[in-house]
């Protein structure tokens, strides 16, 4: 199956999955009527991809500030056009943690849901495509759930509860079918339990209170709440119900753990990106030659400033973007602390990200500042990872030392 | 495991031994469970971070206001600390979820708080690690998050923060005066009488409530200045009930908790210290603390066990008899306060006797009482409203 390349296709049509696997792309009558109404109106029947999602992004901006209903079409057809990154933030993030993680199609769905936010956080303004930055943030939100999931999986009752919030909590009763008034007794252990804990002498690994530690909770339960009184056996009764109803809460897709590897690999064909990597995403009107030397220049300062890197932080960026090794993986097989390759390989990006500011600042006067980067350093994410997929072994040489 | 999943935009950090066990050991002096929260992770992740700025972006990061740490973190949650004039704000949370980041208003709202950058952190509540996810500026908060009055935070989404902390510092080299706050509106100075006022509303609080009893900018204002913030800071220093009781076999023993000392220190009237002695045998053992009535107020109380004979069968020991127990409280180098009345309570907060203190008397105490082996009691003192607490076990 291929990336769609039509444009009317682009935005309104929505991958659709049988079970794990990926079966085609349906279409979407309504949002295929407005793309040609659209394009009929203004005469924009030639016009790029790259023009429908600013137009469209910028409908769903203002729309979204006046706080009108219009939002909703134009997020249908930008949701449309995200498919493809959202499925290929889902892909990049399993190559690495396949093991341990769901399918694509878990994944593919937690992301897809978060598009409105990343519509809000992305700025047309800052010369990165949406497509680009979604990718990014895609990511990031595939990650999180990944690793909040993962926690919630290894760790224990007594650390899951003062990791999650009161609200957490809250929702995940009201899920398990208690009412407002059975909640309020269980929320108040869980207030006193996680107040409490602290008061408690243990310091480090987190574990069922001791016999002194019940007694400290109880207490303070009942100073709280003079007028009803608990005791140890009824807290702790109430609070492993709390962390049996977050763990269901928070963990509520079965992951497929036991996936055969296999089937990633055919995955990994199953859509094709055909286009150029659009690197710098410059505005509609500028001239094709310009944005392909830009490209080239870039691409060019990039790879300069990658072969400078000192060989061991080459050699990490090698591991984590082309062997799609977890941190874990990389500290296991080079023999060294986790902490230190997550120091070096932060390090290693921000000098690549240095780089690509320095440049952005001179060739294309962009201002440094924080709202910029944001999504620069998403450019420079997908550099990274289209120079490692697409070289063998090493990353490119430039053409000119 | 932490590992599995991070990214190089992103930097985990080990947390050292030394600098857990000193955390928790600080977090002590915070008397309520949410205020010692705040002080062990916020002590660990500012000196974790602390190093890390130290080596990455200069060796003059300092934390600000190190030396009234953790006392702070009784009421405001998150550290600063300073390179030059920027100031880079940590907030660190043990929770698992980050999708979003929530900052305190005392760092938005308050200007000589004010921070330039915001850092995101999540804190391992073992303590073994920390992880920096994110960063925004102070403008970013202000203009895009979601102001929430019931517990005055800013709340930002995370997809709008910077999710790479290398860029961080990639700005911190190319602009390193970057636009990062937009004007802070002005909060006004408290005159002596105002403090005065609001101090007779505070003492009453709850100290883990403090914080959002006032109307924010005379809460601010009271942050603000230097001699009101340490005032404020024993409002919440432990020694308070439930972390520390009382343990009164312990004193048979003669093995005595810190915050209680011997008599002699106390500005007990001698002629009163010594009938108090007279009436007593010489096995008596008294200890005494203060309690801080109100501004500048300092009262004595004073606790005596009257060891018992246990019973014998011939000359071996059958039954421990608990100590007649007597507690007294002294006013000080002043008169008592109208309506001050000192109580016995039972563990669960119902009043066994309760008296009430004459502006004139010399002492008030409760009548000598004596209760079995094991069973905890409180002490309190009010006016009006409870404002000391402690609790003792037999």
């Amino acid at each position: 199956m291929q990336a769609r390349q039509d444009i009317i296709d682009q935005f309104s049509t929505f991958l659709q999955f049988a079970g794990d696997r990926l079966s085609g792309w349906a279409i979407d009558a309504r949002l295929r009527h407005s793309m040609q109404t659209q394009m009929t109106e203004l005469q924009a029947q030639s016009s790029s991809e790259a023009f429908w999602a600013l137009y469209w992004h910028q409908h769903w901006l203002q729309a979204h500030q006046r706080k009108d209903d219009a939002v909703s079409i134009a997020e249908c057809h930008l949701s449309a056009y995200l498919q493809e990154s959202c499925y290929w933030a889902a892909q990049t993030l399993l190559r690495r943690v396949a093991q341990s993680s769901g399918t694509v199609c878990d994944c593919f769905q937690i992301a897809i849901e978060k598009v409105p936010k990343v519509l809000r956080a992305c700025d047309p303004n800052h010369k990165v495509s949406l497509k680009t930055y979604s990718k990014v943030a895609f990511e990031n939100i595939i990650r999180d759930a990944l690793r909040q999931q993962h926690e919630i999986n290894l760790c224990n009752e007594w650390a899951l509860l003062l990791k999650v919030s009161r609200k957490q909590l809250q929702e995940a009763l009201q899920q398990s079918g208690l009412g407002q008034k059975a909640i309020a007794p269980y929320l108040n252990a869980f207030q006193c339990y996680l107040a409490g804990y602290r008061l408690l002498k243990s310091a480090g690994r987190i574990h069922r209170p001791d016999a002194e530690g019940w007694r400290i909770l109880v207490q303070l339960y009942n100073q709280q709440h003079p007028e009803e009184s608990i005791d140890a056996t009824h807290l702790e009764k109430q609070l492993l119900y709390c962390a049996k109803q977050v763990r269901a809460y928070l963990y509520p897709v079965v992951m497929s753990l036991n996936t055969p590897r296999f089937e990633q690999l055919e995955w990994q064909d199953e859509i094709c990106d055909r286009q150029d990597t659009p690197l710098v995403y410059l505005i509609q009107q500028e001239e094709q030659t310009i944005r392909r030397s830009q490209q080239k220049q870039l691409n060019e300062i990039l790879s300069a400033a990658l072969m400078q890197l000192d060989p061991q932080m080459q050699t990490l960026l090698k591991l984590y973007y082309q062997q799609n090794l977890t941190q874990q993986q990389i500290a296991h097989d080079l023999n060294v602390q986790q902490y230190a390759v997550s120091r070096r390989l932060s390090k290693a990006r921000e000098l690549l990200l240095l780089a690509l500011m320095r440049w952005s600042q001179i060739a294309l006067h962009i201002e440094p500042t924080s709202i910029v980067i944001k999504h620069i350093s998403a450019l420079l994410e997908e550099w990274l990872q289209s120079c490692y997929a697409h070289s063998e072994l090493s990353p490119p040489i430039p053409e000119k030392m | 495991m932490v590992f599995l999943y991070s990214s190089p935009t992103e930097l985990v950090l080990e947390i050292e031994a030394s600098v857990r066990s000193q955390s928790a050991r600080q977090s002590q002096q915070i008397s309520h469970g949410q205020g010692r929260w705040n002080a062990y992770l916020n002590a660990m992740s500012v000196q974790t971070v602390l190093s890390w700025f130290q080596e990455d972006y200069s060796p003059e990061a300092r934390i600000w206001l190190a030396n009234e740490l953790p006392d702070l973190w009784g009421a405001v949650d998150g550290a600063a600390i300073e390179i030059g004039g920027r100031r880079f704000v940590i907030i660190p949370n043990k929770q698992l979820e980050t999708s979003e980041f929530i900052v305190s208003q005392e760092w938005i709202d308050i200007p000589t708080w004010a921070g330039d950058y915001f850092l995101a952190i999540q804190i391992d509540p073992a303590g073994e690690w920390l992880r920096i996810w994110g960063y925004t500026t102070h403008e970013r908060l202000k203009t895009l998050g979601k102001y929430n009055s019931s517990d005055r935070t800013y709340t930002l989404d995370a997809t709008q923060l910077v999710e790479d902390i290398t860029a961080l510092s990639v700005i911190y080299q190319l602009n390193p005066n970057e636009q990062t706050q937009p004007a802070i509106q002005p909060l006004s100075t408290l005159t002596n009488s105002q403090i005065q006022t609001l101090w007779q509303g505070l003492i009453h609080t709850e100290s883990s409530e403090i914080r959002c009893v006032l109307p924010f900018h005379q809460w601010g204002g009271l942050l603000m200045q230097t001699d009101t913030r340490h005032r404020l800071y024993e409002l919440w220093r432990s020694p308070r009930p439930l972390d520390n009781i009382i343990n009164l076999a312990n004193w048979l023993q003669h093995q005595f908790e810190e915050s209680w000392q011997a008599i002699d220190g106390f500005n007990v009237q001698p002629q009163l210290a010594y009938s108090l002695r007279q009436s007593t045998d010489a096995t008596e053992i008294c200890r005494a603390r203060s309690v801080h009535l109100g501004a500048e107020h300092e009262a004595t109380l004073v606790v005596m066990l009257e060891p018992e004979r246990g019973i014998l069968e011939g000359s071996i020991l059958i039954e421990n008899l608990p100590p007649k127990i007597r507690v007294r409280l002294y006013p000080g180098d002043r008169v008592f306060p109208n309506h001050l009345t000192l109580a016995l309570l039972t563990e669960t907060g119902e009043i066994v006797q309760s008296v009430q203190a004459n502006d004139q008397a010399e002492f008030v105490q409760l009548k000598r009482f004596r209760c079995r082996f094991g069973t905890s009691f409180k002490v309190q003192i009010a006016i009006d409203q409870p404002i000391f607490t402690e609790l003792f076990v037999n």
